[in-house]
Order: C-alpha cells, then sequence, then structure tokens
C-alpha cells in the first residue's frame, strides 16, 4: 500500500496550491498534483519546483467547439469520413498519422481518442467494439504506424471484430520507387488478418469502397476490414456529388436482411432437444453481434436449457440466472446435446468439455463453416438471433430438473474449490496470492454496494487470469471482454481497458445503462509493459479505470524455464518494480501493496479516485512467481475448463 | 466392441481408427482423440477386459494428481454422482492401475455389455481429461505436447 509521507513540511494542500499556481490559472485540469500522495518528502519538494502534469486545456475547447460543416467540395478523406459518419461508427482510437483521414473523422464528431502507440489504439478499438457490438476504427500511419497495429490485428481477427482499420500509405505516384520513407505494401501485410482489403486508388470510388467495407463489417461472421488510403484519394477535392461514384445511401449498397433458419430444420433442433436429457447452448460471439439475448434467455426459460458462453465477450446470458453453467465445469461433459450458436471461432474436438455422445447442433450465418473442426448432427444456417426466436416460439415447455441440479452441484463444487483456494491464497502473507486477488475482486463487484451488474471488466492477464477469471460474472450483454480471446497476446491489456472505458464513458451499446462507470482492467507485469503508457491516454481523455497489475516479478512462463539456468533470465524482471509509480507519472493514481490484507483497501481508494476524479488509477499487487508452484505454493498455476469462465481459447 | 468405437470413428468423435490383433489374442485399437498422440485400447476377448492401456504415462511422479484421479474413478461407482454417470457394477467393474507410474484404466464387461462399457469408459476418460485441464495443465504441456499458453 503506499505510503502517504506527511513529515516534509509540505503538506499535500500547500503543494497542490503551488504545482497549479505554478502551472497557469488555466482551464486545464492539473492532475499532477494528486499523484503526490505516493512521493516521498524529496520528490514532493523536487516536485513542488516542477510544473504540474495537466491535461492541456486544448481538450476542453474541442469538446466546446461546434462541428464544422462539411458539404462538396470536399476531400477524399472527407468523403470516407461522411461514410464513417452515416454508418454509426462510434469511435476513433489512433495516433497521429493519417491525418486527413483521422481530421476529417474527428471533424464529424465521431469521439476520437489518440493514444501513444499505434497497436494500444487499435487493442482499444477491439475491445470496444467486442462490449457494445458497435463499429468502431483505427488508424495508423503509413509504414511503420500501420506495422504497429498488426498484433492488434491479428488478435481482432482471432476474435472475429469487425474492426475497421485504416491507414495512410504514400502517394501513388511513388509507389516502388521508395523515394521518402515509410513506403509499404499494406494490404499483402495483412493477408490471413483480416475478411476484406482494399488499397484504394481510384477516388471516385472512394464511397463505392467504403460501401465495399461496411457491408463486410456488417453482415456475416465479422473480422476486420483494412482499408489504405494514398495521398491522391485522401486529398482528392470533389468538386460536387456528381464526382463520387456510386454515391448514395448504405440503404442502396448493403441490407439489415438477415438468413432466416428453414421451418425445416427448426423442427428437426425441437425434436432433437425434446429427445435430450441434457441439453446445453453454448452463447458465443454471434448471439452478442445479433443483439440476441431476450430469444437466448426465451430459449433457455422455455425449454428449461442451461447456457454457458464462449467467446471474446461474456454476459448474454446472466449468471444470476439458476440456468447459467458458466461456473459449472464439471457438469459440461455431461450434456448430451450440444447448441452451439454464433460459435465463430470453432473448437477441434476435445477441446470443450462436452463428451464423446453429446450429439450436436450448430447455429450460425456461415454455412461453409459449420461441421469445420466439430462434427454436427444438424446444421442450422441462420442469423443467430433470427435462430433463437424461432426456437424460442417453437419450444414446447420443458423440464429437465435432474440436469438442472446437477449444474447447480457443479457449480457449487466450483464455487467451493474457489472458496479453497482463497483460504490457501490468505495463508502465505509475504506477498499478494492470485487467488486473494480473484475473490476480493468478485466480492467488491458482485457482493458490496456497487450494483452487480454495474462495472464492466476488460479481464486480461496470464497467470492472474488462470485466478479472476474463475471468479469473474456477467450479469448483463458486454460486461466481461475476454482479453487474450483465442490470439492469446499478453501485451493488450492496458489498451484494452482504453477501449473498454472509452465505451462505457460513452455509453454505446450495452454500456448505456452503466454510462460513466468506471472499469476494471486486469493484467500481469509482462503484460502492462507492453501496453503501459496507455495510462497516459486514459488521464487525458478522463478514462476512470482501475488497472490491476498482478507483479510477480517474471513473465508467466518462467515455471517452465526453470530447469534451464542459462536461459531463465530471459523469463524474469528486475523484482519488485514499482508500476503504481509509473502510473503516477503519468497523471494516474497509484496503490502498491504487498500484504493480502491491503488488497481490498487499495481497490476501494483506487476506485473512489476513479469515481470522483475521472482518471485511471494502476493498483500494482506484489506476487511471487514462485506462487505458480504447486509443489511449494498449492495450488499453483491453474488451468482451464471450456466453455464457461475460464475459456478463453474459443 | 469394434461395431462400438467404429460408431465414434463415424461421428467424427475419433480421428483414425484402425485395429489389429496382438499377443495373446487380444485387439488393439487406436486412434486419435483428446490429444495428438493416438490412444490405445486393448480388448483381452478371454478375460473380456477393456483396457485404456498406459492411458496417462508418468502420473506416480505427482501424488496430487493420482490422488485425484482416483477419487474421481472411485466415486464414478457411489450415489455421489448423478445417476446417468454412475457404473452399473452389474454391466461392466472398474480397475485402476499405475503400474510402473503409468496410469491404466481397465473395464471388465459383465456379459454382452460390451457397447456399455465402450461407451463408460470413453466417457470416464473424457472427465479425466476435464480434470487434466483443469487443474494439471502442465501435465498435459510435459506429456502430451499441449500448448503452454
Amino acid at each position: 500500500m503506499t505510503k502517504r509521507d506527511s513529515t516534509a513540511g509540505v503538506t499535500r494542500r500547500r503543494f497542490l496550491h503551488r504545482a497549479v499556481a505554478g502551472a497557469g490559472a488555466t482551464a486545464a485540469a492539473a492532475i499532477g498534483a494528486k499523484t503526490i500522495a505516493g512521493a516521498s518528502a524529496a520528490d514532493v519538494v523536487a516536485a513542488a519546483d516542477t510544473a504540474a502534469i495537466r491535461i492541456p486545456p486544448e481538450f476542453a475547447a474541442a469538446k466546446a467547439a461546434p462541428l464544422p460543416k462539411v458539404d462538396f467540395p470536399m476531400s477524399g478523406a472527407q468523403l470516407f469520413a461522411r461514410a464513417c459518419k452515416e454508418e454509426g461508427v462510434a469511435a476513433l482510437f489512433c495516433c497521429p498519422g493519417n491525418y486527413g483521414v483521422i481530421h476529417a473523422i474527428a471533424a464529424t464528431g465521431i469521439p476520437a481518442f489518440g493514444g501513444r502507440h499505434e497497436g494500444s489504439m487499435a487493442h482499444a478499438a477491439d475491445a470496444f467494439i467486442r462490449i457494445t457490438g458497435e463499429l468502431a476504427v483505427c488508424s495508423g500511419t503509413e509504414g511503420p504506424g500501420f506495422t504497429d497495429m498488426i498484433c492488434a490485428i491479428a488478435g481482432a481477427n482471432a476474435a472475429r471484430t469487425p474492426l475497421l482499420v485504416v491507414a495512410s500509405n504514400m502517394a501513388m505516384f511513388q509507389e516502388d520507387t521508395e523515394a521518402g520513407i515509410q513506403l509499404g505494401y499494406q494490404q499483402p501485410t495483412t493477408e490471413g488478418l483480416k475478411k476484406y482489403g482494399k488499397r484504394l486508388i481510384n477516388p471516385t470510388r472512394t464511397w463505392e469502397y467504403a460501401g465495399y467495407a461496411f457491408r463486410q463489417l456488417r453482415s456475416g461472421v465479422p473480422k476486420p476490414v483494412h482499408l489504405d488510403f494514398p495521398a491522391e484519394v485522401a486529398s482528392h477535392k470533389f468538386n460536387d456529388a456528381s464526382e463520387v461514384w456510386y454515391f448514395y445511401d448504405k440503404s442502396r449498397y448493403r441490407t439489415e436482411s438477415r438468413p432466416h433458419p428453414s421451418p425445416k430444420d427448426v423442427a428437426a433442433a425441437i425434436d432433437m432437444i425434446k429427445a435430450a436429457q441434457r441439453p446445453i447452448i453454448v452463447s458465443s460471439n454471434g448471439v452478442f453481434y445479433a443483439k440476441a439475448w431476450e430469444p437466448l434467455k426465451r430459449v433457455a426459460e422455455r425449454g428449461q436449457i442451461p447456457v454457458v458462453e464462449s467467446g471474446a465477450m461474456k454476459g448474454q446470458f446472466s449468471d444470476a440466472s439458476p440456468l447459467s453453467a458458466n461456473a459449472s465445469p464439471t457438469a459440461l461433459a455431461s450434456a448430451d446435446l450440444v447448441v452451439l450458436v454464433g460459435q465463430h471461432c470453432m473448437p477441434t474436438v476435445g477441446e470443450f468439455a462436452f463428451g464423446p455422445d453429446a450429439k450436436v447442433i450448430r447455429i450460425d450465418q456461415a454455412a461453409d463453416d459449420i461441421g469445420r473442426n466439430m462434427p454436427i448432427d444438424l446444421g442450422i444456417v441462420s442469423c443467430e438471433k433470427a435462430a433463437l426466436e424461432a426456437l424460442a416460439d417453437a419450444m414446447p415447455a420443458l423440464k429437465h430438473d435432474a440436469w438442472i441440479a446437477e449444474i447447480a452441484a457443479a457449480r457449487k463444487k466450483f464455487e467451493d474449490q474457489n472458496a479453497e483456494y482463497y483460504k490457501l491464497g490468505l495463508s502465505y502473507t509475504d506477498a499478494v496470492h492470485p487467488a486473494v486477488i480473484a475473490r476480493e475482486l468478485a466480492d467488491f463487484l458482485y457482493k458490496s454496494r456497487i450494483p452487480r451488474e454495474e462495472t464492466t471488466v476488460a479481464s486480461g492477464g496470464y497467470g492472474i487470469a488462470r485466478y479472476t477469471r474463475r471468479e469473474l460474472r456477467g450479469y448483463r450483454p458486454g460486461q466481461i471482454m475476454n482479453g487474450a480471446y483465442q490470439y492469446g497476446a499478453i501485451g493488450p491489456d492496458v489498451g484494452y481497458t482504453v477501449g473498454v472505458a472509452a465505451a462505457v464513458q460513452l455509453g454505446v451499446g450495452p454500456q448505456s445503462a452503466y454510462r460513466g462507470h468506471p472499469v476494471i482492467g486486469i493484467t500481469g507485469d509482462a503484460g502492462f509493459g507492453y501496453t503501459a503508457m496507455e495510462i497516459d491516454t486514459m488521464t487525458k481523455h478522463r478514462l476512470p479505470a482501475v488497472v490491476i497489475v498482478y507483479n510477480n516479478n517474471a513473465w508467466g512462463t518462467w515455471i517452465t524455464a526453470q530447469r534451464e539456468p542459462h536461459a531463465l533470465p530471459i523469463h524474469l524482471f528486475q523484482e519488485n518494480l514499482r508500476y503504481d509509480k509509473l502510473a503516477e507519472a503519468l497523471g494516474g493514481y497509484g496503490e502498491y501493496v504487498t500484504k493480502p490484507a491491503e488488497f481490498r483497501p487499495a481497490l476501494e481508494r483506487a476506485y473512489q479516485i476513479a469515481v470522483k476524479e475521472s482518471r485511471p488509477a494502476v493498483i500494482n499487487c506484489q506476487g511471487r512467481k514462485e506462487y505458480w508452484d504447486r509443489q511449494m505454493f498449492p495450488p499453483g498455476s491453474l488451468g482451464k475448463v471450456e466453455p464457461g469462465v475460464m475459456s478463453y481459447y474459443h | 466392441m469394434a461395431r462400438a468405437l467404429q460408431r465414434y470413428a463415424d461421428r467424427g468423435v475419433f480421428r483414425g481408427l484402425s485395429s489389429h490383433r496382438g499377443r495373446g489374442g487380444r485387439f488393439e485399437f487406436q486412434f486419435t482423440w483428446l490429444m495428438r498422440q493416438p490412444m490405445t485400447l486393448v480388448y483381452d476377448e478371454r478375460a473380456a477386459a477393456l483396457t485404456f492401456r498406459n492411458l496417462l504415462p508418468r502420473v506416480g511422479s505427482t501424488a496430487l494428481l493420482r490422488e485425484e484421479l482416483y477419487e474421481l474413478i472411485d466415486g464414478l461407482s457411489t450415489r455421489a454422482v448423478p445417476a446417468h454417470k454412475r457404473i452399473d457394477g452389474r454391466r461392466a467393474r472398474l480397475i485402476r492401475s499405475a503400474r510402473g507410474g503409468n496410469f491404466s484404466l481397465t473395464l471388465v464387461v459383465r456379459g454382452r455389455h460390451h457397447e456399455y462399457a465402450v461407451r463408460k469408459g470413453l466417457n470416464l476418460v473424457n472427465d479425466l481429461f476435464v480434470l487434466l485441464h483443469a487443474s494439471y495443465p502442465d501435465y498435459l504441456v510435459e506429456q502430451f505436447g499441449f500448448p503452454a499458453e
């Protein structure tokens, strides 16, 4: 826990006064002064002679400035920005670069978030989409700015996120010359990482290709779309609409119509459900993007069918329901019928816990994917919402009381095991065990004065996630962003937290009822290292997030490297690093927690800072890498059972 | 026996299913299912015994793991588990062993309940792997080459 030093003769109030005065009495928000809370006396005196960290007044000015009226004559960038606005793009995440396009998008009023690294901001856009279901765009400049986004594009591709990636890409007249700098062929670079991509080469077709992009983003199984803009397109001047080809409303270049299930398929599914003794529904990405949680609930309740979630986000079926099987891993193998709904990222046989006798129904929009990896007994090509509505309408009232009792017993067994881990964690008093963080975070989120539906979580980390996932619950759509989903990148977590916090700050989609509330980000020390500078991004955009960093001085991989003395240092960091101070240095709030009993109070304080000051906090939880060793510190590093609360592969 | 296993192959649960007659008139079936390596199932007709031979190698080095495996298996004969999971002693008898540290599982078939024994055996193996995934991921990495991350 951070120690507050009041012995320096410089009181906090006095320091605040001097710091703010020193920075000038502007409309800017001085925030650095508050970071002094964790500083030593010498630091305070030294800091008192320097200007405070502050958010430049331009941020407030930008919010207050009226939007320009953009009309012909306009540039290619402005034309594309108009398409984004008309398509309802909900946010832009970027770093400087691709100036024409990002400036034009910002000028439409689409909320624009500028960060420190294009990759982090692309991760932010991915996370934003995963918990809102709405579109966001990320942007980078040509060359390095674009390639910085590659990991994020790959992550979004694996998570089936409809992420719009845009990047500038020099001028066509320089193609192949290496004139100047930053030249590169972008489209081949994203090969295999996108649903659709195009280098725009004909300015008159800008609107048309925006249509190509949004058709792909708004239909079927989503994945990223990547457009790259040469200067000739972004800066092209259109004098009037007649110079733009296919310039008409979106209702003419795409449809909201969705595939519906055939009555024969619905009848076959109902017959299989009626014949089953232990049916279960796996609700995944497709249910979320189709906003199909109401018909999902109706199907489950009418047929008394348990629901377990998988996917890049969780919460479309409430864990408060007795039908939720998310925390009942040992019951999954008993299912005799599995109905996979919108499971875009398919596991192979054996990756889900279901037994060898379970029959499988798969409902998906993509006929060409049904039957891949997991053999089916029935495939239904349909929009997830349409299929669930049809099933709900056709579903007779069924009873599966014994099966629900088995789900409940498995849940109790799982929760008892979690309680046992917590008790063990508390017994390790020389540092903070991950089981303590997981349980006390869950108690704070779901059993305190905060309504349990309120807080959205960017669930990340590697080793820590093996504990926190077990305790996190979803009570409404978009409550949990499943960070490592499928691509398994270690570093995006703070970037993801930016996107989650932005979505909640704006109240987009299912986050609308929770607008402005703090969010929680979870990461490890390895992950934090990649995207930690985005604490600055959250501070300047006033995004209230509490980032929990599990600091065990090592990569999560150290356990497998223990027997390799020459290689072992590869897996280690300096010990006892002060990530909390890094947060303070970036205008955030920091807490350093070294004992189990300190975690909950630190969390309370950090949360209050987030509430009252709308700025991020980092809780640096000092753990031990040896906690992953089962022999020394049972239960050690944990595994996972999929689908359900623990799942992140599929 | 062969027919019962073939049905799993036909449904796509197994990848590949081969069989040959081995020593002492035993039938050996091989198929790939829950891991990359093929699994071996031996049927001794004379003893009416179906054995997942060396299903989990080197479990002896982890006493806790062995204990948990045994606890799960022994529980299947009790009322602690749902009725549909129990193994009916009138149709098959379950024997577990960890000879040389390698864990094997045998179902001795009673009467003509071969299909029952196959079904129960496979479901039990699935349960054992769920346990390993949940609590012993390091074992799966070391013994079967599962991804470490």
